[in-house]
């Protein structure tokens, strides 16, 4: 497979890895979107990429949130804003990246999705026989572009590695571009506050990718390698679906899997996709 | 990526995809036929369904799914489906009626002969030939990393030794008594032993053999099993040396 044509997927920032994964002196060899790339942090600690079979050509690079970011086209936008990493008292668990053998797309569409999790994460994030999904909102925001979907509430036997007993949890889902895609939750601890979850999905190939995940939260009970094994064990019993999901893309045509009320959000993401002709890990 | 229409194994015929012993009641399992993936399940009253293998909902395999009752559980979302692949339930809206349109494909599927089989495509009402008899038992499954067409090829040469009988004077007779069910008779004197082949086409380069053979005693049934894991070997390798163990040694052709 070669390098990608899909201009809606190039022109965006995508992540390679966490800033630890490329230590001073390295290298590091990965792919996006089709194209082997290499990252090298120089001893001074700054970090370039470029493409394996073009050292010639710099691409952009910028490291936030815990990750390294580059683009292999011409950035249209900045990265997402996620003002909550610069608050006081917050803990931030990046998880590394895990390699699954599916759509980026589908990666993100199941973490949009409630009505799983009495199936997939039995008796931690759900459990018959509350498996109801209430209504919620979802909406397209401009100008940002971005979705957002709220007020969903979901009953959760233990919502978080903090949460002692059942709980009914709030959420709120964000997608800022077709491979990152951020939860906020209900703080257990903290009342009126949200913690975060979220993924960048590093799109590899049309149906392999990476997925990085990070936890930004008040936590003062669990230690950050407690913290991991909880989210490590929530995104592998994930991973067991996403596998053997057929086909492997996205459809985006909504006659080709059956949805109901409770996948509004999913159909909002794939008409979104659909309107900005990204066809990367999809079926138009 | 269908085996060739010329090699005998039409969508529209019968296929054993494993032994109904084996497939306990509220137990599934995973089956191929001719490329095409299946749910094969036994709900809690004991009736088979064979289904095509992919919640409608998000493409999920239903082989990750569970039995629950009389119906087929989606590992993904719950949804539960029953007779003919109809959705039944959705716990996301657990008030909703479900769509008519809301089925997995539903293909025919029997059981006959201690086997269960299937049909992808339009086959006739059951399986079609008569039953080896009382004295033949499933033996094993297997499967065979070659094409459908060899394995057939090679299955109609295939003798064995029959349980407690010596090697001499035995004659064979192979005949296709349906498409893609070879028996084996071996005959001694007045006494005929015989073994039954189920041909599974799974794709181009793979092939399920099912087994039927004598199995009164544990000594017989061991008997016939071995001889089923060497029938595969050879068939792996029906070029190795001959060797009086190798069921392929004698052409027949």
């Amino acid at each position: 497979m070669t390098r990608s044509g899909d201009r809606a997927a190039l022109n965006g920032w995508q992540v390679i890895g966490r800033i630890e994964d490329i230590p001073p002196g390295r290298t590091r060899s990965t792919r996006l979107l089709g194209q082997d790339i290499i990252a090298r942090r120089d001893p001074g600690g700054t970090v370039s990429v470029t493409e394996a079979d073009n050292g010639n050509r710099s691409l952009p690079v910028q490291e936030r949130y815990g990750h390294v970011w580059t683009s292999l086209g011409t950035p249209e936008r900045d990265l997402l804003d996620m003002p909550e990493f610069a608050e006081e008292g917050r803990r931030l668990i990046t998880c590394g990246g895990i390699t699954v053998r599916t759509s980026p797309l589908r990666i993100v569409e199941n973490f949009l999705d409630l009505a799983h999790f009495p199936y997939v994460h039995t008796d931690i994030l759900g459990a018959e026989p509350q498996t109801g999904v209430e209504d919620y909102k979802v909406e397209v925001r401009q100008p940002e572009d971005e979705i957002w979907a709220t007020e969903c509430r979901f009953f959760q036997p233990q919502a978080a590695k903090s949460a002692s007993g059942g709980q009914i949890s709030d959420y709120m889902y964000r997608v800022t571009s077709p491979f990152v895609t951020i939860l906020y939750k209900t703080c257990p601890i903290r009342d009126g506050m949200w913690d975060l979850i979220g993924l960048f999905v590093q799109p590899m190939d049309e149906e392999i990718c990476d997925v990085h995940s990070f936890v930004l939260v008040f936590d003062e009970a669990n230690s950050d390698e407690a913290m991991l094994h909880f989210q490590q064990m929530i995104f592998l019993q994930d991973r067991s679906i996403l596998e053997n999901q057929l086909p492997a893309r996205l459809p985006l045509n909504p006659r080709d899997e059956c949805a109901i009320t409770a996948d509004r959000t999913s159909l909002v993401y794939r008409r979104w996709l659909r309107d900005k002709g990204l066809s990367f890990g999809a079926i138009p | 990526m269908r085996p060739n229409v010329n090699s005998g194994f039409e969508s529209d015929q019968w296929y054993a995809v494993g032994g109904s012993a084996a497939l306990a009641a509220g137990r599934l399992m995973p089956a191929t036929v001719l490329e095409s993936e299946l749910v094969v399940w036994r709900d809690s009253g004991g009736t088979v369904h064979a289904w095509h293998n992919r919640c409608i909902h998000r493409g999920l395999r239903m082989t990750l799914g569970f039995v629950d009752g009389d119906t087929l559980a989606c590992r993904y979302h719950g949804w539960r489906y029953g007779a003919g692949g109809k959705c039944k339930v959705i716990p996301a809206h657990p008030g909703m009626i479900p769509p008519d349109d809301f089925q997995i494909p539903a293909y025919a599927v029997c059981e006959h002969a201690g086997l269960i089989w299937a049909s992808i495509g339009a086959a006739g009402d059951s399986v079609d030939f008569d039953g080896p008899g009382e004295h033949l038992r499933f033996c094993r499954d297997l499967v065979v990393r070659r094409a459908p067409e060899r394995v057939s090829a090679l299955a109609k040469r295939a003798i064995f030794r029959p349980y407690g009988d010596g090697e001499d004077d035995l004659i064979y007779e192979h005949r296709e008594i349906a498409p893609s069910v070879i028996r084996i008779d071996a005959r001694s004197g007045g006494d005929t032993a015989t073994i039954m082949l189920a041909i599974q086409p799974i794709t181009a380069d793979r092939t399920g053999v099912h087994v039927l053979a004598g199995g009164e005693t544990t000594d017989e049934r061991l008997h016939y099993a071995a001889w089923a894991r060497r029938l595969r070997w050879f068939m792996e390798n029906p070029d190795a040396a001959n060797s009086s163990w190798n069921p392929l040694s004698i052409d027949h052709s």
